[in-house]
């Protein structure tokens, strides 16, 4: 399996083809504020709907690889995170920037990315069989455990506002009841439509929470844009930085992916959170904390490997068991489903090939994306002036093409209005959209194995399955520690705000 | 201001679950062989009943934000005025209604023809109004319709709606 996934990547010129489109169209939605990794999976789904599965779903990853990356640029250039995942990049990218040390910055970003990536690609090849391995013995009760634990996770996710977050996810679990149900298919919330009966799909949601919402969002400022001036006369000679500079931060850049592999597997925290926590756990153990934010090298090391990593820990669970660990993976989840490829613990029986084909896809993205980003940054720096005017409603078309696409209907391009619509208000109300990803795809597997599990009941007691017991210990350890903390930022913030 | 986006979304997600609620207890039952002691309601009614807990909660809030800012002389009496926030929003309102009207038509017009009239209007939409450029914008959003549909139809065969004009 592992040689057949090897050539059907590397045997395939247009599977390298697609590998190289995708990291380049990936990187400039990184780079551009305001599009993001999940959009450009979106934008490129519909292209890949008639690809062999190998073709398409490597295209994919590309993209999110790419995306990841690419948010690096304008935050060390302009001071505004391309995506979520660079926010940390900006503490040290910026300021070394300002000291005319841009194409060192950049240079760091980019290596350290591309490491950060095979860290988290080769944690994902030895972790995801386990994973596997270990699912597949799980039933209704591991399985309902699951879902809860993962769902408990939404409290650590949610920030200070525990209430919203929770709201977040309920929405989400809501939307996913509409249609029959899970073992007896009774009809629920159809009103006798049939298309209500095969139920909302997960990429139309998608597509109208994170590419519609942000056309929107554009079209509340266009009578107050944003000036932003960008520095295009970066010149990067070679990869920026000496090479005793590469050899003092390797302790660091390990240890930051790994953080952002750990983040990454835990279902619904991207890499927004992980390069946060990385900055943080890296500036508390260093020998000089009081020289991060000044500009120094070791901010952008910590937070550039944590976010690349974390696309490696988000895809373990994804693979292994079906569950997303962020938005952009919940779109590759769309994607895999589109492909005919079922994630789950039977994935590497049923599609192995093209299992180890991903994995093989990841490396070949990430040698790319450094390749690419060293060689044409300049090119990219330039895109930054891209109008969005212009390419907003492009993307806008795309997705309605991607929302028809799927099964020929357009019922979910009406779908996709509707979900962007619910995403704006939701924004306008402060309630994040994350959440509810994760409370539309694990809704339905909770009920699925509760209700299941209530059948087993009376004959295979619950007692017999240590593996649920622990989830739910772990479950409530997680909530206690999380509320814990909360309440800890929530009084710290007060007494912050009252003095 | 704070207690806006507490109270108003509070208000709406109180009655959205109610209405929620009320459509889970008409779901049938099913009682066959092969059914399950919770049944197709029980789940339903959980989301429901933890949505209306939290909206309630949300509203709390909202009221309790609200008579504090009164209290600190903060609030500021605010009227509805639905001409003027349209007015105020109005490339919101437009984007919207030009989507749905896209949609609504796409079937019957066709691909093409709409796409490059949606993409017409929405770069529009999307352009403040001192640099407009409409021949510029009116040839790129041909240029873009054409080559979506070129690439999707005849290179990836994905299957567009035609319309009445066969194109």
């Amino acid at each position: 399996m592992v040689v057949e996934g090897l050539m059907n990547v590397f045997s395939d010129p247009l599977v390298i083809l697609f590998i190289a489109i995708g990291v380049i169209v990936g990187i400039i939605f990184g780079s551009i504020p305001g599009l993001t990794a999940t959009m450009a999976i979106v934008m490129f789904l519909p292209v890949t709907y008639t690809m062999t599965s190998t073709q398409g779903i490597s295209m994919l990853i590309a993209l999110y690889i790419g995306g990841i990356s690419g948010g690096l640029i304008s935050a060390i250039l302009l001071n505004i995170p391309g995506t979520p995942s660079s926010v940390a990049t900006c503490f040290d990218g910026r300021p070394l920037a300002e000291k005319g040390q841009a194409a060192k910055a950049l240079g760091v970003g980019v290596v350290f990315s591309f490491i950060g990536t095979v860290v988290g690609v080769l944690l994902l090849i030895v972790i995801s069989p386990l994973l596997a391995g270990l699912a597949i013995k799980f039933g209704p009760y591991e399985y309902c455990s699951l879902a809860i634990f993962s769902l408990s996770l939404v409290i650590t996710l949610s920030g200070k506002d525990l209430v919203k977050g929770l709201i977040g996810a309920i929405i989400g679990a809501l939307l996913a009841t509409v249609g029959l149900s899970p073992i007896d298919s009774r009809q629920r919330f159809t009103f006798g439509s049939a298309d209500l009966t095969a139920g909302f799909k997960l990429l139309v949601l998608l597509i109208g929470l994170f590419a519609v919402t942000e056309v929107i969002k554009y079209a509340g400022q266009v009578r107050k844009p944003e000036k932003i001036e960008i520095e295009s006369g970066v010149k990067m000679k070679g990869i920026g930085f000496t090479a005793k500079e590469f050899f003092s931060q390797i302790f660091n850049c390990i240890r930051s992916a790994l953080v952002g592999v750990g983040i990454g597997i835990l279902p619904g925290i991207g890499g927004g959170v992980s390069c946060m926590i990385s900055y943080t756990v890296a500036k508390n153990s260093s020998k000089h904390p009081e020289k991060f934010g000044t500009g120094i090298i070791d901010g952008v090391v910590a937070s550039e490997s944590a976010n690349n990593g974390t696309i490696g820990g988000a895809m373990i669970p994804l693979l292994s068991l079906g569950i997303p660990g962020d938005p952009a993976t919940a779109m590759l989840l769309g994607g895999l489903m589109v492909h005919n490829v079922s994630p789950g613990p039977l994935i590497f029986d049923k599609n192995g090939a093209v299992v180890y084909g991903i994995f093989f896809a990841m490396i070949l993205s990430a040698v790319m994306m450094m390749i690419f980003m060293l060689v044409g940054m300049r090119g990219f720096i330039k895109v930054l002036n891209i109008p969005k005017n212009l390419l907003l409603p492009a993307i806008v078309v795309l997705c309605c093409i991607g929302a028809i696409g799927d099964s020929n209907r357009i019922f979910d391009v009406w779908g996709v209005l509707i979900f962007g619509l619910l995403g704006f208000g939701l924004l306008k109300a402060g309630i994040p959209s994350s959440p509810m990803i994760l409370g539309f795809i694990l809704g339905p597997m909770f009920e699925e194995n509760l209700r299941k599990a209530s059948q087993l009941a009376s004959s295979d007691s619950a007692f017999r399955h240590p593996i649920f017991f622990l989830f739910m210990i772990v479950t409530v350890i997680v909530v206690f520690m999380s509320l814990r903390s909360n309440k800890k930022a929530a009084q710290a913030e007060n007494s912050i705000a009252s003095e | 201001m704070e207690y806006k986006k507490n109270l108003f979304p509070g208000i709406v997600l109180t009655i959205f679950s109610i209405i929620y609620l009320v459509l889970t207890s008409q779901i049938k039952k099913f009682s066959g062989l092969g059914s399950d002691p919770l049944g197709a309601r029980a789940i339903p009614y959980l989301w429901g009943i933890s949505l209306l807990v939290l909206s309630i909660i949300l509203v709390v809030r909202g009221i309790k934000q609200r008579t504090e800012a009164i209290k600190n002389n903060t609030y500021i009496k605010t009227q509805l005025n639905i001409a003027n926030t349209i007015k105020e929003n109005r490339e919101i309102v437009m984007t919207f209604v030009s989507l749905a009207i896209y949609i609504a038509l796409l079937e019957p017009v066709g691909f093409l023809i709409m796409t490059a009239i949606y993409l017409f209007v929405q770069t529009l939409i999307l352009t403040p109004k001192e640099k407009r450029n409409y021949i510029v914008t009116f040839i790129t959003s041909i240029v873009i319709a054409v080559a979506l549909d070129y690439v999707f139809v005849c290179l990836l065969n994905v299957l567009l709606p035609l319309g009445i004009f066969g194109f």
